[in-house]
């Protein structure tokens, strides 16, 4: 087995057994689209018009509970340093630990996304473009979410810091995304959906290793 | 060298080489993990060079990840570092961890998982082994266990530079003590 696809396998082995978190993730995705259901009541032409960003929103605030763990654990106990010392290069270490992030804790989530737009009322002429956008969007999440884990790395339960540091990263994949599915220009908003999550997949993992050699001292 | 942005250790220059081992000795604080770390290249010297070969650093706490079981803590490693099957199997008898290997590493006790983590240099196959405190919490028969380790790799022509305050059974090994603490300021 290739030191990558080995590092995949690890974490995505750890991120399901007990303390990994991405159970959790899945749970708090659900729960967010259960208080919006619960909290707007009967009004059903409502909830289906607010269905698309309320699921985007909720992807996200998932997904940022789960960043922390994307290298704080390996800190802690001493496996960063083996990951950087076994590495080829640090960049292509950081993009498969995205990678690695994004099936253990989003892919998920897009499975679970129909049950959520049932619960939601969303029409089912926007299930496609729900899914669509979820899986052009989401690997954006994940990358940016390996560049902000890193830059926090060096402080004790910076799970917030991280959640801030993303934050305004996340606001172009969130109107995107939802625009993908609410309004007319869903295709545009697909395409600059692609090119955002495109764009990261070349920056993030170059950024996410120059903040770990940066907090390696 | 510096740690956190003070100086810690300054006038330093030995040579290591293959099938030779050192011991860094001194006191707290004089700085034998950043001497490693330096060698291993995650900290960089202020002045002067370090050269070292490709390197295995253990720093203590051995990157064991305790959901993990023994035996998959020692495959994900292999697959790491590009070793085979064989490496794990011959890993695993040096520290005795046979008896174990299906156990989480999170259950062992401390002994056991200090061996697991000391475990993954001869897995690593690098020529060069850094080793912080490896006997540290090791009874006298697991660390009999490591000095063997060492004593093989060093016969393969490897080279390893270990701080530890116990002492170790290694033939001909070097002792480089480092003096006292310079930087009165460090708390």
């Amino acid at each position: 087995m290739s030191a990558l696809g080995a590092i995949i396998i690890r974490d995505i082995r750890l991120a399901w057994r007990a303390g990994g978190g991405a159970l959790q993730g899945i749970i708090f995705f659900i729960l967010i689209g259960v208080f919006f259901s619960f909290a707007i009541g009967p009004n059903i032409a409502l909830i289906a018009s607010i269905a698309p960003p309320v699921i985007w929103a909720a992807a996200l605030l998932a997904t940022q509970l789960s960043l922390d763990q994307i290298w704080r654990a390996d800190k802690e106990d001493g496996s960063l340093e083996i990951l950087i010392e076994a590495s080829d290069g640090l960049s292509l270490t950081a993009l498969t630990k995205a990678i690695a992030h994004w099936l253990a804790s989003l892919a998920p989530i897009i499975v679970i996304a129909p049950a959520l737009a049932i619960m939601l009322n969303l029409p089912s002429t926007k299930y496609s473009p729900l899914i669509l956008s979820l899986l052009i969007g989401t690997p954006a999440l994940s990358l940016i979410g390996t560049f902000g884990a890193a830059l926090a790395i060096s402080l004790p339960r910076a799970g917030l810091l991280t959640a801030i540091l993303t934050g305004p990263l996340y606001i172009p994949i969130l109107i995107f995304g939802a625009g993908a599915i609410g309004n007319a220009n869903g295709s545009a908003n697909l395409m600059l959906l692609a090119a955002y999550s495109l764009f990261a997949a070349i920056i993030s993992p170059l950024a996410a290793a120059a903040a770990l050699r940066f907090n390696l001292d | 060298m510096s740690r956190g942005g003070k100086p810690v250790l300054r006038d330093i220059s030995f040579t290591l080489s293959k099938g030779q081992a050192t011991i860094v000795r001194g006191p707290n604080g004089v700085g034998k993990t950043t001497l490693l770390r330096a060698a291993a290249g995650f900290v960089d010297c202020d002045a002067g060079r370090m050269k070292a070969a490709a390197s295995a650093l253990y720093n203590g706490r051995g990157g064991v990840k305790p959901s993990l079981s023994v035996d998959e803590n020692l495959k994900f490693w292999a697959a790491l570092y590009g070793a085979t099957s064989n490496d794990v199997e011959h890993a695993k008898s040096a520290f005795e961890l046979h008896p174990v290997a299906s156990h989480l590493a999170g259950e062992l006790s401390t002994g056991y998982a200090r061996r697991l983590g000391l475990a993954r240099l001869p897995i690593t196959k690098r020529p060069l082994w850094l080793v912080d405190e490896p006997v540290a919490s090791l009874d006298d028969h697991a660390s009999a266990l490591f000095a063997n380790s060492v004593a093989q790799h060093l016969q393969a022509g490897g080279s390893a530079l270990i701080a530890s305050h116990d002492p170790i059974a290694i033939a001909d090994a070097n002792i480089l003590t480092l003096g006292t603490v310079r930087n009165e300021s460090s708390p």
